[in-house]
């Protein structure tokens, strides 16, 4: 198997390296690192949004999810998603026109710009960094880990991670978010292939979808419905997880960044319904490997399911692609994360181009090595830690809507309240103050005051000051 | 024709808000009931499907509505 594994990485790294030299930037601008040159088609888009969307923690977290909660999952992400999609679709549009206005260096820098104060670009990029790092870097983790429990007598745990992170820094640095897209893309089209192939051998190992939920329905009738057999989905985990996911297009800055420069309006609605496509055809076969798992494997460990469903359980050639599409499902998402936080840095720069796209690459490098300490500190809890990074950033949210959509510049109130919602969460994520406000949980609550601050800021102190929303 | 493209709009925003707020009621999520199944698939998962087509539909429509209008290209 390690021949095979090494041969197929070896193919993955050379087309990578061929497609960083095809894109290299000579001369290194915001304009052509930072934004890749703005002008990206639907088929580039689509593919390097999904890659950047769907991380290692749809390939392992999402069949283990549905392994151990059941079909709920499918409610916890694949519907949300295509709700993102929808939201996208209504408010990219105006984003893209705001960022035309404001000349779009990162979101940091509009919501500077937007709301004439460094504050809000401030609280932007501070909770970029910290939701961020900690996802990255436990997306590293969980690949590395998973590695090394494949080739024991390789290379330790910490090396395999630092290879990961070692690829993304190189290319990132070499051909910015050109050189990162392009990348996406294959990585994209790898993990597609890879996950449809493993879900249909796993559907194959029942005979047919009715039989497949048959054996699980005989095994835990409660895997069938929500909240699942250990009550997770509970209608507020589900309603707080599609509030931040279908915040991400607005509040995590890679994906935003996207949304910006795609080349036309058109390829971004094109883009848009293709990714909603995409996320059902992505999520239905973790489905599958879920079921497959909750059948063969109801008690095993994450790392002994992962283990058989993508390797032991799978032909040679089938585990080695499963290894490289785990890898690339990793590296696509961190890559685009870390790059995107030296992107949020440039925009709150106010110095000459040369010098912040210098100092930028000089902090997407720290970064990186900043996400490389955290992955070889940290556990994995891939699925929850993902959503905790999600719903830290879609507290953001209301502050970025209420700054993109506001025709003129809003109070500071949003971004105020919005650092006060931050410290709460975080203090409520490590445990100093209690998570839930009665029978709410701690999210809900935050969520209702930042809509809160969002109506009297737009409907009292925007009236007062004459703001209004744009159509 | 504005106008037409606003109430369009409108009402594919209402219908979106009726999809959210069903997919967290009975609707689509009853609590501990699994069928009735349709083509071997659970209850909450065959609706969830279909919430998912939905909204992929409805954003296709919204695009449809856009095309001809102003944009920031």
């Amino acid at each position: 198997m390690l021949t095979k594994f090494l041969i197929a990485g070896v193919i993955y790294l050379g087309i990578l390296v061929f497609l960083v030299r095809r894109t290299r930037v000579r001369e290194k601008t915001t304009s052509s690192y930072l934004l890749g040159g703005g002008n990206i088609g639907f088929v580039i888009g689509l593919f390097t949004t999904a890659a950047t969307l769907f991380s290692a923690f749809t390939v392992i977290g999402m069949p283990d999810f549905f392994r151990t909660h059941g079909i709920g999952a499918w409610i916890f992400l694949a519907v949300s998603d295509t709700m993102m999609v929808y939201a996208l679709i209504r408010i990219g549009e105006m984003l893209r026109r705001k960022a035309r206005k404001l000349d779009f260096k990162g979101m940091s820098g509009l919501m500077v710009n937007t709301y004439g104060a460094k504050l809000a670009g401030y609280v932007a990029f501070g909770g970029a960094v910290i939701f961020l790092i900690p996802y990255i870097a436990v997306q590293i983790s969980g690949i590395s880990i998973f590695l090394n429990a494949a080739f024991p007598d390789a290379i330790p745990v910490w090396a395999w991670s630092l290879i990961i992170v070692g690829i993304m820094i190189l290319y990132s640095e070499t051909g910015g978010l050109r050189a990162i897209m392009y990348n996406d893309t294959l990585q994209g089209i790898l993990l597609f292939i890879t996950i449809w192939i493993i879900g249909w051998n796993c559907i194959s190992h029942f005979g047919s979808i009715p039989s497949m939920f048959n054996k699980v329905e005989s095994i835990s009738n409660e895997l069938l419905s929500v909240p699942g057999p250990k009550g997770l989905f509970t209608t507020q985990f589900l309603i707080i997880s599609a509030i931040a996911i279908i915040s991400l297009p607005f509040t995590q800055p890679q994906i935003s960044t996207r949304v910006v420069i795609m080349k036309s309006s058109s390829a971004l609605r094109k883009m848009a319904i293709g990714l909603g496509i995409v996320a059902i055809l992505i999520i239905l076969p973790t489905l599958f490997m879920g079921m497959y798992g909750a059948v063969l494997y109801p008690e095993a460990s994450t790392q002994e399911f992962i283990g058989h469903v993508l390797l032991y359980d799978q032909a040679e050639g089938i585990a080695a692609l499963g290894l490289i599409g785990l890898i690339a499902a990793a590296i696509s998402t961190s890559d685009s994360q870390i790059f995107a936080l030296g992107s949020e840095l440039r925009s709150l720069l106010t110095l000459r181009d040369q010098k912040a796209v210098l100092i930028t690459r000089i902090f997407i490098f720290l970064f990186g090595i900043l996400a490389l300490i955290f992955s070889i500190l940290s556990t994995e809890h891939l699925v929850l830690l993902a959503r905790t990074s999600f719903t830290g950033t879609a507290m953001m949210g209301p502050m970025i809507l209420v700054g993109i959509l506001s025709s003129r510049k809003p109070s500071l109130l949003m971004p105020v309240v919005t650092v006060m919602i931050l410290i709460i969460f975080i203090l409520a994520k490590i445990g100093m103050i209690p998570s839930k406000i009665g029978v709410l949980e701690i999210e809900l609550s935050l969520f209702a005051i930042l809509a809160i601050a969002s109506v009297l800021e737009v409907f009292l102190l925007g009236k007062a000051k004459g703001t209004t929303l744009s159509d | 024709m504005k106008k037409r493209r606003v109430v369009l709009l409108k009402i594919l925003d209402g219908l979106a808000i009726f999809a959210f707020v069903a997919s967290f009621s009975p609707l689509v999520t009853p609590q501990h009931v699994a069928g009735p199944f349709v083509l071997g698939f659970p209850y909450a998962l065959w609706t969830g499907l279909l919430v998912s087509f939905l909204f992929v539909i409805l954003a296709y429509l919204v695009s449809v509505i856009n095309k001809e209008e102003n944009n920031a290209d």
